[in-house]
């Protein structure tokens, strides 16, 4: 059974995320104290509220040192769009917010792209461009399916080794460094190729 | 790669007392259904997104909401936005805790208006949506509320601009004047409303592919939602996201 841990940061729906996750097979147990890590297989930072908001509540709660040893001992750690965002060094969102810096490079605000018609924030089904072909989240999934964001900030990794998909004009869709692995859009609301994703995730091996 | 403009299609469900409700011109409400039944047949058929309205706002009806938004959300896989009796940062907390994914609000900002940057500052701007009710008198149109009962008295370009300096993420514009007549969107109201330069969504009105092209004609319209034509199946969503494609857009297609 995959015990997948969700963090809450208390703000925001986490409900839809749980029962996504139920679906794609998961055991899922929502974290809001320290918790006793070897008894979860994955653990999920979903996408909802602001940098600040979230980091304040982890580091009240000495989550964000509970996440960095999940992390560090090698279990499979998803961020989803925040939850991405919250892998960076600092988020320029909303003054500057120092992060978990597991993905090193830094969340700026979107700029207008100046070939693009859309408006940010950046809100709609879009299409991302696949860099890392072998990468098993995205296993099974046509590389024309959509996936739904909602996004004012965008991570710019310092290193783009482990980058995985693009999206608009070379945004960060999709990233991963060893065991850790974040995306911008969320899975939980974009229909069946994003329960799919899910339960790749959850297909992970265990422990790298 | 696509340079060209992303359309979303949304479902509009007005509820009052747990069933989905239309009226005309936003007056004289009858029972249609269960929005439940709605929801699951919509996101089967590839909506975008489902926009829930409680026309009532009462504390009896809230409850009701509740439990329908966590029904909804436990079921489909798509963005739901919530809207009608926001009053405070405790409300839209509420909501997002039983499945919404946006909350749009619209009458208590004539009371308060501070709250809309208290919102977007707690949530994040793309988790808030302006909602604008807009009705003609005379060459100029007014910014109502309370489902389309109340009148502000405020012009609307000038409630607009004030709101937008508060950073919402999206701008829901329904017309009073052409809600539920299925007779077209108001074309005038677009070109009296000065671009809010974020995405904005048309409602009221749309009945045939036809007001669809027209709409969506303005490149200031990122997203229609659709309230009677889908419920009465006078539209499908497949031809409707057809047309769209058809004209270009980039959109998500089953």
């Amino acid at each position: 059974m995959k015990k997948v841990l969700v963090v809450d940061y208390g703000v925001g729906n986490i409900k839809s995320i749980c029962r996504a996750l139920e679906v794609a097979g998961g055991q899922v147990s929502l974290i809001d104290d320290k918790i006793q890590f070897s008894k979860y297989t994955h653990i999920i930072m979903p996408g909802v509220g602001t940098a600040s908001v979230a980091m304040d509540y982890l580091r009240q709660r000495k989550l964000d040192q509970f996440i960095l040893n999940f992390a560090n001992e090698g279990y499979p750690v998803l961020g989803i769009c925040l939850g991405m965002q919250l892998f960076s060094t600092k988020s320029f969102e909303n003054g500057i917010t120092k992060c978990l810096n597991l993905i090193p490079g830094n969340v700026q605000k979107l700029k207008k792209d100046i070939k693009s018609p859309n408006r940010l924030p950046r809100i709609g089904w879009f299409s991302n461009q696949i860099i890392e072909p072998s990468e098993t989240l995205f296993s099974g999934i046509s590389v024309e399916e959509r996936f739904y964001y909602s996004h004012n900030y965008i991570l710019e990794p310092e290193i783009l080794d482990g980058l995985i998909a693009t999206t608009g004009n070379s945004l960060c869709a999709s990233i991963r460094k060893n065991n850790v692995v974040g995306i911008q859009f969320h899975p939980e609301k974009s229909g069946a190729p994003g329960i799919k994703l899910l339960s790749n995730f959850l297909n992970t091996n265990e422990r790298i | 790669m696509s340079s060209s403009r992303n359309i979303r299609v949304i479902s509009r469900l007005d509820l009052k007392s747990g069933y989905v409700i239309k009226g005309i011109q936003m007056e004289g409400l009858r029972r249609i259904g269960d929005p439940r039944d709605f929801a699951t047949k919509y996101y089967n058929e590839g909506i975008d997104e489902i926009l829930l309205i409680d026309a009532v706002a009462s504390l009896y009806n809230r409850n009701l909401l509740e439990k329908v938004i966590e029904e909804i959300s436990s079921n489909i896989y798509c963005p739901i936005t919530v809207g009608g009796g926001v009053r405070s940062i405790e409300d839209a907390k509420n909501l997002f805790k039983h499945g919404a994914d946006k909350i749009a609000i619209n009458s208590y900002l004539f009371e308060n208006p501070i709250l809309l940057s208290q919102l977007v500052s707690e949530f994040g701007s793309e988790a808030i949506v302006l909602s604008i009710e807009a009705k003609k008198l005379n060459d100029k149109y007014y910014a109502y509320f309370n489902s389309g009962r109340d009148d502000s008295g405020i012009e609307l370009n000038s409630w607009v601009e004030k709101c937008l300096s508060s950073s919402p993420g999206q701008l829901l514009l329904t017309s009073v004047d052409k809600d539920g007549t299925r007779n077209g969107y108001d074309l005038d109201l677009l070109n009296y409303i000065n671009d809010p330069c974020i995405s904005l969504i048309a409602s009221g009105g749309i009945g045939n592919l036809d007001h669809v092209e027209k709409t969506l004609s303005f490149d200031s319209v990122s997203a229609i939602a659709v309230g009677s034509a889908f419920h009465y199946e006078k539209l499908e969503i497949k031809s409707v996201k057809d047309q769209i494609r058809k004209m270009d857009f980039d959109v998500r297609l089953m």
